[in-house]
């Protein structure tokens, strides 16, 4: 790109970045657009010695029994959080008193006639606060039974920050027209609007598999909802590569796609299920796409974490996590695969038939977590090949831009109080190396990076090695190796959660996080 | 040579900078930074994790790690065993039997299996068969384990 372009593009891209940029709040889904669920601010809940007096100071209880499968984000002392009773909360941060909902007391709640698991009863749709001319709103996407066959439509919407008033509300953007097999029963769900490029960009997909959707992503005005019909995204040419994720973006846009087998008697002839991609912020045209588990193998391990694009001293790289427990790197420039985790022949050819790899419907399914070179997440490791569900209760710390035997940098079993197979952890936030997780148990768990915080002892980078063999394996430069077992700081109970499938929002000295259960936590640490 | 930044390059540095800023947020992350790795363990490593695992591998020959991952009954006669091997990455493993025909599926890895004379080159996905009591090798190659799983038939 020649000199006078790429200053105007990074003008343009410098001045629609917006309000989610510098904050110390928690703007967005996983804090900003890159998705790196990094609060940059430093707090108290980053100083290892002050972290540990977290406490609860409020909760706050939605009626109805959907629970929160949105994560909450705080903008300027409110707290703004979609339920799956349909409705949105703005609460007060300091005392979690409801300011205002949307739709106000006595509105038609936004929900579903066409649910099956938690993302599509009511508000599963993380919100995201901008501005809209000079207006503060918060943008989200949900299901409206006024439009269309009167089913549930998925739409966006603006309210303004201050008052819960309605600024806008785009057109149909995911059709329910039925239950039939041919009908459509898209959704919004889980995806969380993007704001960039003065647009917001939201991915729409299929929840159930029943059968699945055709994945698109869709562009509308900032200023005004109105569907953008110079952007055009769809996965296939089908059905299949839903986008239930989050886009992320820095120069264009960065989503994850679902599986295309489920639903189609052969590869449909345009795929770009099951992929990484990167896409033209104006026309949603493909730049490059990573899709290393092919048709033939796909049973159904989707893309589930969006990507988190992280800004590293090796360049800039997507990064995220099928289902299936493999983590995959990415240069955003090129496309080029800089690592598959854990790594194999895979990396450079991707996955084949006869490989001995299975790419299934596993539970590897929330973001990671970027702090500088490290990606924190939960992630099959070097047991994915031999006992893939042992990493469900993990979370692993890598370094993004190490050597491949360096690429663990430490492992941590979160604690767990009767532990489980169906025991998980939510998206992991993280504070300057200080990281909060949600479990499946109802407990927010701190754990402090051993750069910080002495860790616990050294164990094996397989867990299933014993130490002593490891110690040596580790001599001899091999990926099997002892690292670091860092230190929990603080595992707090939080009671009636009902689990945690959403992200603790990081803002000063303060953590909020949403239990399926119907309560919102607010914590605090001591001055 | 010419060192340093042209005017144009300079304004597109400062620009690039400002741009994170905007983007990302905040001053002392404008610009990307290394998050410096964790010193290595010791050698003589003493602060073990109190982490333990389930079923840990234990070494049975030089190079080779193995573990017992399920026992069932199986048709009239016969026990079945799904026993995990590990090589370690770079090495041949020392000749070992087992006390049942298995077949051994490649779980991880790439390497040689070695019995009756005859050698065989092992990948990801790739299976072989063994008989009752006959030794065999196997060889690890490359940076990272070699990791099987067999499926012994056991008389009962």
């Amino acid at each position: 790109m020649k000199p006078r372009r790429t200053v105007a593009a990074l003008l343009i891209l410098a001045a629609c970045s917006g309000l989610q940029g510098c904050s110390k709040g928690w703007p967005a889904f996983r804090h900003d657009a890159l998705r790196t669920g990094n609060q940059f601010h430093k707090s108290r809940l980053s100083d290892p010695t002050k972290v540990t007096s977290l406490h609860i100071v409020w909760t706050f209880n939605a009626p109805g029994g959907q629970g929160f499968f949105a994560s909450p984000v705080v903008h300027k002392g409110k707290v703004f959080i979609g339920n799956g009773n349909g409705f949105l909360y703005a609460l007060n941060a300091d005392t979690g008193a409801v300011i205002w909902q949307y739709p106000p007391s006595g509105g038609q709640a936004l929900t579903s006639t066409f649910t099956c698991n938690p993302s599509s009863f009511g508000i599963a749709s993380s919100a995201t606060v901008t501005k809209i001319g000079g207006t503060e709103a918060v943008i989200f996407g949900a299901p409206d039974r006024s439009s269309g066959a009167h089913l549930g439509d998925g739409h966006l919407f603006a309210l303004n920050a201050q008052t819960g008033a309605l600024i806008w509300e785009s057109p149909v953007l995911s059709r329910i027209t039925g239950n039939g097999f041919n009908d459509f029963h898209e959704q919004i769900g889980y995806s969380s609007p993007l704001v960039f490029n003065g647009h917001v960009y939201i991915g729409i997909g299929d929840h159930c598999d029943n059968p699945i959707q055709n994945g698109r992503v869709v562009s509308v005005q900032l200023a005004n909802g109105a569907i953008d019909p110079a952007f055009s995204y769809v996965s296939t040419s089908t059905r299949g590569g839903g986008v239930w994720t989050s886009p992320a973006a820095l120069d264009d846009i960065y989503v994850t796609t679902g599986n295309t087998a489920n639903g189609n008697a052969t590869q449909p002839a345009v795929n770009h299920g099951l992929s990484l991609l990167r896409l033209d912020r104006n026309t949603g045209n493909i730049v490059w796409q990573h899709q290393p588990v092919p048709y033939a193998l796909d049973d159904d391990p989707d893309w589930a974490a969006g990507a988190a694009v992280m800004l590293t001293s090796c360049g800039t790289l997507a990064v995220s996590q099928q289902k299936d427990g493999w983590a995959w790197s990415v240069e955003t420039a090129t496309g080029h695969v800089r690592w598959g985790f854990p790594t194999g022949p895979w990396v450079t050819g991707g996955f084949h038939t006869g490989d001995g790899t299975f790419h299934g419907d596993t539970d590897y399914k929330r973001p990671g977590a970027a702090w500088g070179d490290v990606y924190v997440a939960s992630v099959g490791g070097l047991q994915t090949t031999t006992n893939l569900s042992a990493g469900y209760s993990r979370l692993h710390a890598l370094n993004v831009c190490a050597p491949e035997n360096r690429r663990i940098r430490w492992l941590k079993d979160v604690p767990a109080t009767s532990g489980g197979f169906y025991y998980r952890l939510g998206p992991p936030t993280i504070n300057n190396g200080i990281v909060f997780v949600g479990t499946s148990q109802g407990h927010l768990v701190v754990i402090g990076d051993p750069s910080l915080v002495p860790p616990v002892g050294y164990r094996c980078s397989n867990p299933a090695v014993p130490f002593a063999i490891c110690q040596i394996l580790g001599s001899l430069g091999s990926v099997v190796r002892l690292v670091p077992d860092p230190a929990v700081l603080k595992d707090i109970d939080l009671p009636g959660s009902g689990g945690f499938f959403g992200e603790p929002a990081l803002v000063g000295d303060r953590v909020f996080i949403a239990g399926v259960g119907g309560k919102v936590f607010m914590l605090d640490v001591d001055p | 040579m010419k060192h340093g930044l042209s005017p144009t390059g300079f304004l597109s540095a400062f620009l690039a900078s400002a741009f994170l800023i905007a983007l990302v947020g905040c001053e002392n992350e404008s610009q990307p930074q290394a998050t410096p790795l964790l010193p290595e363990a010791q050698h003589d490593e003493k602060n073990i994790s109190p982490y333990t695992p389930e079923n840990p591998y234990r070494e049975v020959r030089a190079n080779l790690l193995s573990r017992t991952v399920f026992q069932a009954d199986g048709p009239k006669g016969v026990a079945i065993e799904f026993r995990d091997l590990f090589v370690v990455p770079g090495k041949v493993a020392e000749k070992i039997s087992l006390p049942g025909p298995a077949v051994f599926e490649v779980l991880n890895g790439e390497g040689k299996f070695s019995a009756g004379g005859k050698s065989r080159e092992l990948t990801s996905g790739s299976s072989v068969s063994i008989a009752q009591g006959e030794e065999f090798s196997l060889e690890s190659k490359g940076e990272t384990s070699l990791e099987i799983r067999a499926r012994l038939f056991l008389p009962r």
